[in-house]
């Protein structure tokens, strides 16, 4: 009975192997099977990288207050008064790019100044009377990423007496 | 060697069809890339900024102590002779208007005399009251017509004394006020 059950068990094996070796045949020489070349064929692949110009100003608006402080008695000019809580982000990826501001008010009661502090990446120019036609800001800014801070400077005359300006500054990218 | 075959028939089926997405993936992606322009960001930025002035007065004199000593007597009516000092200035800027520069001493009843008056003005506006006795404590105009304006003066002191008056000293503290009108 034993032996009985021991060829049934071989029996059984040997169906189990039988069936399975082309099976086996098949995974082990698989490799060889799927690699088989079925034609090849090949296409350009282009990528294109087009012109990006990121530019933004944080921290919201300002305000300048000119009051008792920074005055002269017999002096004329008031000031000036300071901000420096906002700061200017760019991206750039041309080159001979560079940065220009300008105010939207046309005839300001009092003088508005303006310089990049510490920038990052670029030349800062020279400190800039805020007019409506766009001056340098910033040059040398071409293939760079960087930010500054922008540093405002309020003037007024006693003799143009008490008031205030509104102003809505730009920066814009250009070529250098 | 029948299912070799077919494994073989599913291989190509699975390669071309794989091939068929591979080429759109690429082809979207390509179009993503190209199209970049369209989505480019904006090349300039704002921001708004207020400047707002206030009111200002400020008035400076420079000198902080005058020392005037009457030494002398006219030997025509044998009175004291006066002393006068002309050393000191006095500046000032206000951006508001309609103001005035007023002049008084903390001695309310003074033993010798002191006159006060503004000369040579400088500067935008402002025009010299007469010359001021300080005889009390009450403000007395120095400077009218001051309005946005910056300026400068010479202040001009003059003191006297009556025989009767004896001798001694006496201390004013001179006040310089910036005013409305």
């Amino acid at each position: 009975m034993r032996a009985l059950f021991r060829i049934r068990r071989l029996s059984h094996l040997n169906k189990r192997l039988t069936f399975a070796t082309p099976l086996l045949l098949l995974l082990v020489c698989s490799p060889s099977l799927f690699s088989q070349t079925y034609g090849t064929d090949s296409h350009n692949v282009t990528v294109s990288v087009a012109t990006v110009n990121v530019i933004q100003v944080s921290g919201g608006s300002v305000n300048l207050s000119l009051g008792s402080t920074a005055v002269t008695a017999g002096v004329d000019l008031m000031g000036p008064v300071t901000n420096t809580s906002t700061t200017l982000l760019w991206g750039f990826n041309s080159s001979l790019r560079k940065v220009t501001v300008k105010t939207s008010l046309a005839s300001p009661k009092y003088i508005l100044k303006v310089l990049a502090v510490a920038p990052t990446a670029g030349t800062a120019s020279s400190e800039v009377t805020l007019s409506t036609t766009a001056a340098d800001f910033l040059t040398n800014t071409g293939r760079s990423s960087g930010s500054c801070t922008l540093q405002y400077s309020g003037y007024a005359l006693a003799s143009k007496g008490t008031g205030s300006d509104s102003h809505t500054i730009t920066f814009t990218v250009a070529a250098q | 060697m029948y299912v070799s075959v077919e494994l073989n028939l599913m291989m190509t089926m699975n390669y071309s069809i794989n091939h068929r997405i591979f080429r759109l993936c690429l082809a979207l992606a390509l179009a993503l890339v190209t199209a970049l322009p369209v989505f480019a960001q904006d090349a300039s930025t704002s921001q708004t900024l207020t400047l707002q002035v206030f009111e200002t007065n400020r008035i400076d004199v420079s000198q902080r102590a005058v020392s005037m000593i009457i030494n002398q007597a006219s030997l025509e009516t044998g009175s004291p002779v006066e002393a006068v000092n002309e050393d000191g200035s006095l500046t000032w800027l206000t951006n508001g208007d309609n103001k005035k520069i007023t002049v008084a001493t903390n001695n309310a009843a003074p033993r010798f005399l002191v006159k006060v008056h503004a000369l040579d003005i400088t500067g935008s506006t402002g025009v010299a009251a007469p010359e001021i006795t300080l005889n009390d404590n009450t403000n007395r105009d120095l400077v009218m017509g001051v309005t946005r304006s910056y300026g400068k003066c010479k202040i001009r002191f003059v003191a006297s004394a009556k025989v009767s008056d004896g001798i001694g000293s006496e201390t004013h503290v001179i006040t310089y006020t910036i005013t409305g009108s």
